[in-house]
């Protein structure tokens, strides 16, 4: 016989009203839930991806000069559009270091020619020009054959792009440009963040660049002999490089940078969209306000009749926020019962783990109790102030 | 108690005037009212439709104030209250039967009855006894479970009486408690009244407008215009009767 058993009832006995109010809440809780949960999803993921690596990797792109500072980021655009100045003379003087920090270095040269067969060019390939170390660095896996310095290995995707199937692929031909490779090995299909290389074609870097006639590489990369030493392995080659780029034309970034980068950015996206997402709990809100006045004049008698028999102001003004509070919480719980079903289907089809964790829970329910007080706060004022000879008037 | 105890004043109104709106198109629904209740009395309230009756019973019942004049309830200066205080004086002291069947349909008999006691912060137990004896005493024991849909107009009304009177109330005031009945029930009713006013010793105020009320009470007062016009004892019933249907 309390606030809430009155509520609950109140609630059951209008049960379909009760629902399309709730249907608000659950749409709100829904979508803020849903998206927090994918952006962590997303995050903590991406974050597994880099662990992976070690996060030993260090990536040396062009930058325009003095800009390098105030550019942290420049893996993003991997021979974007700043030009490049590095070439294989710095990779070689990378590795003449023989620093205890480095492990190895690796070219890494964006071949803009077609790649194709005696049958014709494919499109959506993209060439890259490298070397040995790189398929290390990036801890590619072979499914057939191997990098050997002078063949071509082709990425899955690209395997069955050129010949229609990956298998047993070694020794075929592709045409670079106009330059005939032999295939050397073949990459097991990679997921995730490193997924383009299903589309690559590594080739050696001389002999890409000079199919194009360039001289200048997109990128080195440099991993570091352990994560303790990315931080020396960066100086060592910043040091060697500053020499040989005076104007210092390119930058120095960690892995663990850009994993800083996309968490940051993620998270942004996650907060906006979810306060987009919040805007649908205040509607849902507005819609309980909405119902929760109409339930006060209907129910005029009811609260004359309780105020007669000796209900004070407050006994009618907690009956019915704990209305307000329970619909609230009720849209809540379905939403966040749905959004868990929704982000396990989501991430399950987008190859990432992404479950309602417990402070989307608390967020979502905290939600809807502030909303139900919020919102039902107005309509209880007023049932509790009715004066009984009033409310016992209305027929 | 104090409907207990005998001889003692439990209504003391003077100069009540209750007035709705202001300027022009003042209303005084009831305009100077000097009544005085003793400790067992059963009163019946008659007078033509208008005449204030309900607004009467609403400031006797703590439902209402009044613009002005003083009011005693059981001793207490009562006519200045707060909300609150009015509200728990109302709960405890005072037992309301309004003329429509004022149960809460979605509660069971009991639990209408056990109402005004979980407003007034009585034990569970407490209240579970008190509505049980009550229910009992309106010889409706057996109708404890039952929702107010599946009882009749009359078994209703003697369910709101056994509310009314559950947690033992010095005033129990009935506005019309016989109106949605018909003849037959509404006599049962008034003969209820009748009974508790005996049994019990319960001060109970009626408004009614049967005009064989008299069998059943001892004190008929008269209103119209908002004033009392007759105040009389129910010896000369006949007399009684018809003033009521002049008035009427
Ligand atoms: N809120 C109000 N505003 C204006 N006038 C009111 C209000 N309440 C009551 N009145 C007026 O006061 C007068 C007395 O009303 P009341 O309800 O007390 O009459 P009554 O004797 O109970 O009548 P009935 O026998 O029809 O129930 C009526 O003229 C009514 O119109
Ligand atoms: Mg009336």
């Amino acid at each position: 016989m309390n606030a809430f058993t009155i509520a609950l009832d109140s609630i059951w006995s209008h049960r379909l009203r009760s629902a399309l109010t709730a249907l608000g809440i659950v749409i709100g809780v829904f979508a803020v839930v849903t998206l927090t949960s994918l952006g962590a999803g997303v995050s903590s993921y991406v974050s597994g991806q880099f662990k992976v690596f070690g996060a030993t990797l260090v990536t040396v792109s062009p930058a325009t000069p003095g800009q390098t500072a105030r550019h942290p980021h420049p893996g993003f655009s991997p021979g974007g559009n700043v030009p490049s100045t590095l070439t294989l003379g710095d990779v070689s003087a990378i590795s003449a270091l023989h620093s205890p920090a480095i492990a190895r270095v690796a070219p890494m040269a964006v071949i803009p020619a077609p790649i194709g067969t005696s049958l014709g060019q494919s499109s959506g390939l993209s060439v890259i020009g490298t070397n040995a170390a790189y398929f290390l660095a990036e801890q590619m896996k072979f499914s057939g054959g191997r990098f050997n310095g002078t063949g071509v290995v082709l990425g899955s995707k690209a395997a069955v792009a050129l010949f229609g199937h990956q298998k047993h692929l070694e020794g075929r031909t592709v045409y670079l440009g106009k330059t005939p490779l032999v295939v050397s090995g073949i990459l097991k299909a990679s997921t995730g963040i490193t997924s383009a290389e299903n589309n690559m074609v590594f080739v050696p870097v001389t002999t890409g660049l000079n199919a194009v006639g360039l001289k200048n590489i997109s990128q080195i990369v440099v991993q570091a002999t352990s994560d303790q030493s990315v931080n020396q392995a960066v100086s060592a080659v910043t040091g060697v490089l500053n020499h040989r780029h005076p104007v210092h034309d390119f930058s120095v970034t960690k892995d663990t940078q850009f994993l800083t980068t996309i968490n940051k950015t993620l998270s942004t996206i996650t907060i906006f969209l979810s306060g987009l997402a919040a805007i649908s709990l205040l509607v849902g809100g507005i819609g309980i306000m909405n119902i929760m006045l109409v339930t006060v004049t209907e129910r005029f008698r009811e609260i004359g009749i309780r105020k007669a028999l000796g209900a004070r102001d407050g006994d009618i003004l907690v009956q019915f926020l704990a209305e307000s509070v329970l619909l609230a919480l009720l849209g809540g719980a379905i939403g966040v019962g749905l959004s868990a079903i929704a982000s396990h289907v989501i991430g399950k089809l987008a190859g990432f783990p992404a479950g309602v964790t417990v402070g989307s829970i608390v967020l979502a329910i905290g939600f809807s109790v502030g909303v139900g007080i919020v919102f039902g706060v107005l309509p209880a004022l007023r049932a509790s102030r009715l004066m009984p000879a009033e409310a016992l008037r209305t027929e | 108690m104090l409907n207990n105890v005998q001889g003692g004043v439990v209504i003391d109104a003077k100069g009540l005037i209750r007035q709705h709106g202001n300027g022009q198109s003042a209303v005084k629904a009831i305009n100077g009212i000097d009544l005085v209740v003793q400790s067992g009395e059963m009163v019946a309230l008659m007078g033509p439709s208008g005449s204030g009756k309900s607004t009467l019973m609403q400031i006797l019942g703590l439902l209402d104030r009044p613009s002005q004049g003083s009011y005693h309830l059981a001793g207490k200066d009562v006519s200045r209250l707060s909300k609150g205080e009015s509200a728990a004086l109302r709960g405890r002291r005072i037992g309301f039967v309004f003329q429509g069947i004022h149960l809460l349909p979605r509660l069971t008999a009991i639990r209408n009855v056990e109402l005004p006691m979980v407003y007034a912060r009585f034990s569970s137990a407490e209240r579970r006894r008190r509505a049980e004896d009550s229910l009992d005493r309106v010889g409706l024991g057996t109708f404890a479970g039952r929702r107010p849909n599946q009882l009749s107009g009359g078994q209703a009304q003697r369910i709101a009486i056994a509310r009314a009177v559950a947690p033992g109330p010095d005033l129990l005031l009935a506005d019309e408690p016989t109106g949605a009945l018909d003849r037959a029930s509404g006599r049962d009713v008034l003969a209820l009244f009748q009974q508790l006013n005996q049994e019990l010793g319960l001060t109970i105020v009626i408004v009614t407008h049967d005009p064989l009320v008299g069998r059943h009470t001892k004190r008929i007062v008269e209103l119209e215009d908002g004033r009392i016009i007759g105040d009389r004892p129910v010896e000369d019933r006949i007399l009684a009767q018809n003033t009521s249907e002049v008035g009427a």
